[in-house]
Parts: C-alpha cells; sequence; structure tokens
C-alpha cells in the first residue's frame, strides 16, 4: 500500500516536471521523452489533463444543457479520452510525413511521445473559463502549444525550422484528408457518446438551447407569459 | 519571494475570474440549492400578489453600481440620489431592490457561505466608505457585470436577471395588458446588465427605455431589441470609456454589430453631462459638488436628476410642469438630506441646457 502511494506521488512529481519542462520548450525533456519509452505514461497524463482543463473551460455548453454532476465528471474524463486518441493519431501522421521527408528518424513512437507534449499548455484550459478574456486566452495557449510543437518536430527530425513548419503544415492537410474520408463515422460516433452523455448535441450553443427552452412549459414565467 | 506572492496573487485572481461564471451557470443547471427553492421556472407566488390598485405612469428599475452589496445596501452616496428620484417622478414607481450582480436576486449579504466576509465589509464600509476591502466587492461584481457582457455566459446571466426584474415588477403590481412602460435606470455596471437583460424583457408588450449613468455597455444583443438607450456621461470618468474599448462590437470598423446598428438606427444618444467622474467628487450623484459655470447652480447629482426628468418629459412619460414635480417641490422642498430641489424652475422643462 505504501508502495503505491509513493509510486503516484512520484508519477505526479515527475508529471508536474514533464509540464513545467514542456512550459519552457526544454530540449533535454524531448531528449528524456524522445529515448526512455517509459515516459509515454507521463506524456498520456499531460495529455489526458489537458483535456479535461479544456472541456472544463468550454463547459459551458454541459451547463447550459443542466447536465447532472455525475455526468459532468463523466464528460470531462470522456473529453480527456477523445484528447488522447486525437493526440496518438496526430503524432502518428508527424511520425509518418517526418519518416517520409527526412533522414533522421527518431521512430515513430517516439514522435508521438513528443507530440503529447505540445498538449501542454492546454492544462491552463480552464481559464478560457475567464469572462471577457477566456476566448483569448484559449488562442495564446493554443500557439504555446503550436510552438512546443514546432519545436519537437525540429528537434525530433533534426531539421530547422522550415523542415518543422512544412512538417506540421503536411500533417495538418493530412488530418484534414483523414477527416473526411475516415472522420465522419468515427465523428458521427463522438457525436452520439456525447449526445447520450451531456443530452444535447455536441456543437449547440446557449443561445440555441435557450430558445428551445424558453419554448418549453418550464420556461421562466417572463418567456411563459409573454410569448410573441 | 515577492516573484512568488505576485504570481499567486494573479493566479488567485484568475481562478476567481474563472468560478464567476458558475453561480449564475449552477442556477441554470439546478446545480445549486437556491436553485431548487427558485428555480427558473417557478416564480408564480409573486403573480398571484400582484395587486389591483390602480397601476403607476411608468416603472424605474435602478440596478446599482458594482459597490452595491445587495438589494438594499447601496454605497452611501446613492441614497440621497434615489430620494430625489422618487421625489422627482411621482407619479412612478421606483424599484430599488433588485441585486443585478446575482442571477437568484441573493445580496451578498444573503444566503451565501462566503456571506460572513461582505456583512463584515458592508459594516468597515459603513464606518469608512473608503476602505480598501470594500474593493473586493468591486472586483466580485466587475466580474459579475463581465459575464453578464460575455456571449457564452450572457444568455444565461441576463435571463435570470431579467426574470427577477420581472418577478419584482409583478410583486409591485406591474400588469402586462396595460402595457405601462419600463425603464431601467443602470449605474455603471448595471447599465451593462440593464442592456444585457432588455434581451428577455423586450418579450413584455410594455416599452422598454434603458438610461445608463457612465455604465461600462458593451455591443449587447439586447440593444436589438429594447426601445432606446441613453447614456449619461462624464468627460472625466474613463470607466464608462472602457465599454468602447475593451469591446470590439463598439468600434466602427463592426458596423453590423448590435451597438452600432442601434447607434444607426437611432436607438441610441449619447448625452455629456460636462466634466463628471466615475467615484469621489464630482461624480453622477454628488449633492454636494456645485457645477461650474451653471446657471441655476445646481449640483452634479441635481443635474444628472434634471437630465433623467428631461429625458422622460421628452418621451411624454411626465408632463411639463406637471403634478410629478411640482407636487415634490411644493410639499417637500428639502426632504431629503443634500438634496436641493430648485422651486423656481422646473427641471428640464424648456430648458434647452438640460
Amino acid at each position: 500500500m505504501l508502495e503505491l502511494t509513493q509510486s503516484v506521488f512520484t508519477y505526479f512529481d515527475h508529471l508536474f516536471q514533464v509540464i513545467r519542462y514542456a512550459l519552457t520548450l526544454d530540449p533535454r525533456l524531448y531528449e528524456y521523452v524522445a529515448t526512455n519509452p517509459r515516459s509515454g505514461w507521463l506524456v498520456l497524463g499531460v495529455v489526458f489533463l489537458a483535456g479535461a482543463s479544456v472541456l472544463l473551460g468550454q463547459s459551458v455548453v454541459l451547463f447550459v444543457n443542466r447536465v447532472r454532476r455525475g455526468r459532468f465528471l463523466f464528460s470531462l474524463a470522456l473529453n480527456g479520452v477523445m484528447y488522447v486518441i486525437s493526440y496518438f493519431v496526430w503524432g502518428v501522421t508527424i511520425g509518418v510525413i517526418g519518416r517520409l521527408l527526412f533522414e533522421f528518424n527518431p521512430g515513430t513512437w517516439a514522435i508521438v511521445r513528443m507530440v503529447g507534449l505540445s498538449t501542454a499548455p492546454l492544462i491552463f484550459g480552464f481559464f478560457i473559463l475567464v469572462p471577457w478574456l477566456g476566448p483569448f486566452i484559449g488562442r495564446i495557449l493554443n500557439i504555446w502549444g503550436f510552438l512546443i510543437l514546432v519545436s519537437v518536430v525540429e528537434f525530433g527530425f533534426q531539421v530547422g525550422l522550415v523542415g518543422a513548419l512544412v512538417t506540421v503544415g503536411l500533417g495538418w492537410l493530412a488530418m484534414m484528408l483523414l477527416n473526411n474520408l475516415v472522420g465522419k463515422p468515427i465523428a458521427a460516433l463522438r457525436n452520439r457518446i456525447w449526445q447520450r452523455v451531456a443530452g444535447a448535441a455536441i456543437d449547440a450553443s446557449a443561445q440555441d438551447l435557450l430558445l428551445q427552452f424558453s419554448q418549453s412549459e418550464h420556461a421562466p414565467a417572463l418567456l411563459r407569459e409573454n410569448r410573441p | 519571494m515577492i516573484t512568488y506572492l505576485i504570481i499567486g496573487a494573479f493566479l488567485l485572481l484568475f481562478v476567481t475570474a474563472a468560478l464567476a461564471p458558475l453561480e449564475s451557470l449552477n442556477w441554470w443547471a439546478g446545480w445549486s440549492r437556491e436553485g431548487e427553492k427558485k428555480g427558473p421556472a417557478e416564480l408564480s407566488e409573486a403573480e398571484a400578489t400582484a395587486g389591483a390598485e390602480e397601476e403607476p405612469d411608468f416603472y424605474v428599475i435602478y440596478l446599482s453600481g458594482i459597490g452595491a452589496i445587495s438589494g438594499d445596501s447601496f454605497p452611501e452616496e446613492e441614497y440621497p440620489f434615489l430620494r430625489g428620484l422618487e421625489e422627482r417622478l411621482a407619479t412612478a414607481k421606483i424599484i430599488t431592490d433588485v441585486y443585478p450582480y446575482s442571477v437568484t436576486n441573493n445580496g451578498l449579504t444573503g444566503q451565501r457561505q462566503l456571506a460572513w466576509l461582505w456583512r463584515r465589509i458592508e459594516k468597515l464600509r459603513f464606518k469608512n466608505p473608503n476602505s480598501v476591502l470594500s474593493l473586493l466587492v468591486n472586483l466580485r461584481n466587475a466580474l459579475q457585470m463581465l459575464v453578464s457582457a460575455d456571449r457564452r455566459y450572457g444568455p444565461v446571466y441576463n435571463l435570470g436577471i431579467a426574470n427577477e426584474i420581472y418577478r419584482v415588477l409583478r410583486e409591485k403590481g406591474y400588469r402586462p395588458e396595460h402595457k405601462r412602460p419600463v425603464i431601467l435606470l443602470g449605474w455603471s455596471g448595471g447599465g451593462q446588465i440593464s442592456i444585457g437583460a432588455a434581451a428577455y424583457l423586450a418579450a413584455l408588450p410594455s416599452p422598454l427605455y434603458v438610461i445608463s449613468l457612465g455604465g461600462m455597455l458593451s455591443d449587447d444583443p439586447g440593444l436589438e431589441k429594447l426601445t432606446h438607450l441613453w447614456h449619461l456621461y462624464g468627460v472625466a470618468d474613463p470607466l464608462q470609456v472602457l465599454g468602447g474599448v475593451l469591446y470590439a462590437g463598439r468600434w466602427p470598423i463592426l458596423p453590423n454589430s448590435p451597438w452600432n446598428q442601434a447607434m444607426a438606427n437611432g436607438r441610441i444618444d449619447i448625452i455629456c453631462l460636462g466634466a463628471y467622474t466615475h467615484n469621489g467628487k464630482g461624480n453622477y450623484f454628488d449633492m454636494e459638488t456645485k457645477l461650474p459655470n451653471d446657471a441655476r447652480g445646481r449640483t452634479h447629482g441635481e443635474k444628472t436628476l434634471d437630465t433623467i426628468v428631461h429625458i422622460l418629459t421628452d418621451q411624454k412619460l411626465l408632463t411639463p410642469g406637471g403634478r410629478a414635480w411640482a407636487a415634490a417641490a411644493m410639499m417637500q422642498p428639502q426632504s431629503a438630506p443634500g438634496v436641493t430641489v430648485s422651486a423656481v424652475a422646473p427641471p428640464g422643462v424648456g430648458d434647452p441646457s438640460i
């Protein structure tokens, strides 16, 4: 029991260190992650936390849907898992493109792990909730993640900035292609799970839901009594 | 050490800001206990008590600024102003008990976990109005104002406030079928919340007017629904300017934003009162400091009141020289401390300078 507790503490200690080094674009961390397959668990933790935090930041849709607390937490966990899967695919795509373009090849799994590090800034995705400033914070975090990704690719394939930008650009195009070819059934499955958990479409806005609500019998007196 | 303290303070501020929308979201989702007691769908007890007596000519709902602690605890300076308003608008019903910084109209000293803290601050502020701790009230309420203006949360937050306004209106005898005009008088943050709530209150059959006193206004979609907005401002008030800076929809480069559309359609009038400040000496409520170069020797607060009367007279809600003002002036020329009601010239009547 004591050993297990100790391992959990050690894991989180390492996790916070990984996050800290990733945020500062530290090449020593890339080296560690590229050469140490066991770091995969730490990267998994980073990606999962980032996914859950971003959903917390964008959780207005869950609240507006009047999702119950249990379902709310389940949705956060589900989004964490979805993030892990999508970043895995993203990592594999970058790995394959890099292998085709460049001579130096650190191995696809190493690249997948390193790409996962680019999600580290999204651990602050919770701050997207901040009124007025939140969407701007979201953009800053995405730019920060993009910079980490570019520096990871630079380090991983031992290429310059232009090479890294081309790889990320091609990766993005490949992801778009994948989304259009095989992404639709996957997205439909994701939306179905989401709808079952949250009780509403994934892209419904607060206005849509309020409009829907205002026409129901549970609408507030103001809306119920004064319909046009 | 100091670096850590600064980082810690910033982190605390950001976490507090991130948690700010949760009160209204919790209410909406039905998570909070208050939501269970008085959820958005359960309002009918107020409607049942609506009296059968004669209705006033119109209703004025005063939404206070970010210094308000509850629906009946405003900063001291606002009380003489509100008494002056009641004297001048004798044919109207002035409603002050809506707390615009809580979707459930639950003041900071009401049923809250931190109520003890707010009560302590309220006492401190009573002794010393400039107490530094009272800035916590301002911070907390400023965040709620930003929630109202945020397109993500505004639809929920403003519905809660509009619902409370409607509930209180009904309690005070408002009957929609009589179509008596409703005027939201919003001071500072209350100005933004007024235009936010207007999006829903426009569903009422009454004309809906908003008067903003130095309000920090966003480009809220509610602007598309209200009948008319008058924004009263002072040139020495930097806070009301912020609205035009922080919200891109108020910049001229976005002509299709609700603000610019309302401006183009003539639904917004912007009235400069002079060198008014937002807080301190020479603010909108100041009943002591005389205006420079005012022919009638009025104070800042008196001119604000006169301007409101002028607007309402212009809208034919008040009769020029009618019973509303004349009765108050004859019966109680000096009834409110700090309020001097000039009996020489009825305010706002036939005076081009308002």
